[in-house]
Order: structure tokens, then sequence, then C-alpha cells
């Protein structure tokens, strides 16, 4: 083989190397980044995060990690040959809406903070889905909700002759005589 | 130089062009010497008891600032379940990179993680420091500021 052929063998080969290195490198960042991948299993959160809220300039895997290996599949699609697991949700890891909103703990922790008393019984209820109080009222995605109210208001009424004194009745306030979660 | 010396000479000045055109398709010959802003976190982490099992407790951080080259920086790396994670949060987002490393069990860990946006200078940013379980629920945290 002359020096010329061995010269050009030897630049395709670099030439397909170069190619191969890229073709493989941008494949593997789309199919990691991409969010549209997100977009085929959770198209209604997608497209209300992309065209809502202060979101919307912000991608899935800003607050979403997944394995990206073990998707679901559904058992209709007999993949089993795959060795991928069946229905089983992907796993993924979260961060929670409070480590960007590190003042809202701080404020539910006020006891006259309204919402307090959702948060905290939705942390105890789920404990897995800490951002489940958050996306309740903040998201259009559904949640179950058990609405409550007081069974009634308590107070102490009591007549000196020169009129009526009414207060609060504090030993009976938010205590037991309420609707509870488990009513 | 003879004929043949002159093909070779051609041949190899050639072959060291190809090849560097190729590499520097593959990263830029600046980026060598020059460096970027990471966070480097020490954290020692305990099991407590809870019920029958144990959980993991990070009970002591240590969070830095320090430099390192862009041929090296780190990015976003594939999850560890269960896993340690750092987030850097400043105004609100997410700055890190998916940083992780795998949680053996008790012991210290150093984490590298590196910064998808860089805020300016003096600015005081939140270090979060998480245990994930193999389903990637968060099972402990502890956080701590810094100033980058």
């Amino acid at each position: 083989m002359n020096i010329s052929a061995r010269f050009l063998w030897i630049a395709a080969g670099i030439v397909a190397m170069s190619l191969a290195f890229a073709t493989v490198g941008l494949g593997f960042g789309e199919r990691l980044c991409d969010p549209s991948n997100c977009r085929k299993c959770h198209a209604m959160i997608y497209e209300e995060f992309t065209s809502t809220g202060a979101h919307s300039n912000i991608t899935c895997i800003d607050c979403h990690q997944n394995t990206d290996l073990d998707y679901s599949v559904p058992i209709s699609f007999n993949l089993t040959w795959l060795d991928v697991p069946a229905d089983t949700p992907h796993t993924a890891i979260s961060i929670r809406c409070v480590d960007c909103h590190p003042h809202v703990p701080d404020e539910l922790g006020n006891e006259d903070e309204v919402h307090t008393r959702f948060y905290e019984e939705s942390m105890n209820l789920q404990p897995d889905r800490p951002n489940a109080a958050c996306i309740a009222c903040h998201t259009h995605t559904d949640v179950e909700l058990r609405r409550t109210r007081m069974a009634y208001l308590s107070y102490i009424v009591s007549c000196d002759g020169s009129g009526y004194n009414v207060s609060w009745n504090e030993l009976d306030d938010l205590g037991t005589n309420r609707t509870g979660y488990d009513d | 130089m003879t004929g043949k010396g002159l093909k070779h000479a051609i041949f190899v000045v050639s072959l060291v062009m190809l090849l560097s055109v190729s590499v520097h398709g593959c990263m830029n010959a600046g980026d060598i010497f020059k460096t970027k802003k990471v966070v480097r976190v020490s954290a020692t982490i305990d099991e407590v008891p809870l019920g029958e099992d144990t959980i993991p407790q990070i009970t002591a951080v240590d969070a830095g600032v320090g430099e390192i080259s862009l041929l090296k920086y780190p990015k976003d790396i594939p999850p560890n379940l269960p896993g340690v994670y750092v987030h850097v949060i400043y105004t609100n987002h997410r700055i890190d990179y998916w940083t992780s490393v795998p949680y053996t069990g008790p012991g210290d860990y150093e984490i590298t993680v590196g910064l998808r946006a860089l805020p300016p200078d003096g600015s005081e940013v939140r270090v979060i420091i998480a245990v994930n379980n193999e389903d990637g629920d968060r099972i402990a945290m502890n956080t701590t500021n810094i100033v980058i």
C-alpha cells in the first residue's frame, strides 16, 4: 500500500471515529435531557409547567432526575424478554418545593398561618410525598383532598346584669370538637 | 530532502493536523487553563434507630468553594440509589449539576458539585445535603449556607 492510500485510510478512520463519538455523545445527551421524553407519560404536567406559572422557564430535570433505565412498561407490551419491571413507576429523585422556597416552612411555623395544619397533616399522611401539599393548591394536578371544618364554635357566655360577656372557650378551641381528617 | 522524505514529512504533518482538528471538536484548547468554581461538601452521616430499623442522620456538614479545571469539571452524573445528594440553591433556583455518591452507611462523605450557573461573587447560597433511599425518597437532610 503506498503512502497516499495509507494516509487516506487513516484519515477516513479518524473522521469516522470523530463522527461516531459525536453521534453517540449527542444521542445520550438528547436522551437524558430532552423533556419531551417526560411529556410522553406526564403530558398534563408538562403542558401546565411549560405554559403557565413561575416555573415555565425551567425543565423537568431541574427538579427531577430519573434512572432512565427502568421505565415502566405496560404488561400488554409483553416485553418481558427485556427484563424491564412491568407496570412499576420508574424511580425518580425529586427536590422538594421548600428546597428552593425555604421561606415557606418559616411562614408555616406561624401558628396564625391558615395553611399550617393542612401542610402538616399532608406531611403526616404522605411522608413519601413531601410536595403534595404544595401541589394541591399551586398546580392543576389532581390530588385527593378531604375538606374538613370545625364542628362548632365554642364560646363562654356569661351575664353579669349589665350585659352578656362573650369569650372564646380556649379549652375547646381547635381541639376535640372539630371534624378531623379521619372523620 | 529526497522525494520520499518529503512525502513522509507531508504525511506526518497532515496526520497531526487532522488529529488536531479532530481533538479540537472535543475540547477547547483554552479550557486546559481555565478553572470554574465548584462547591465542595464534607458530610458526616450516622445512623439512628427508628423503631426496629435505623435511618441515616447527617450530623455534620462543612461546605466551601473551590476551583476545578474545565476539563475535569463535574457535571450531571447518573443517580445513585441509595445515594448522598447535594443541591445548591440561589435565589429560589437550583444551580447545581445533579451530583451524588453512593450511600454505603455511616461515615464521612466528600462530594464536589459543579455549578450550572454562577451567582455574582460574594453571593450567599444554600447548600442542601440529602440521603435518598433506593426508591429515591429523601430520608435525611441537612443544610448550610455559604458565600461563593
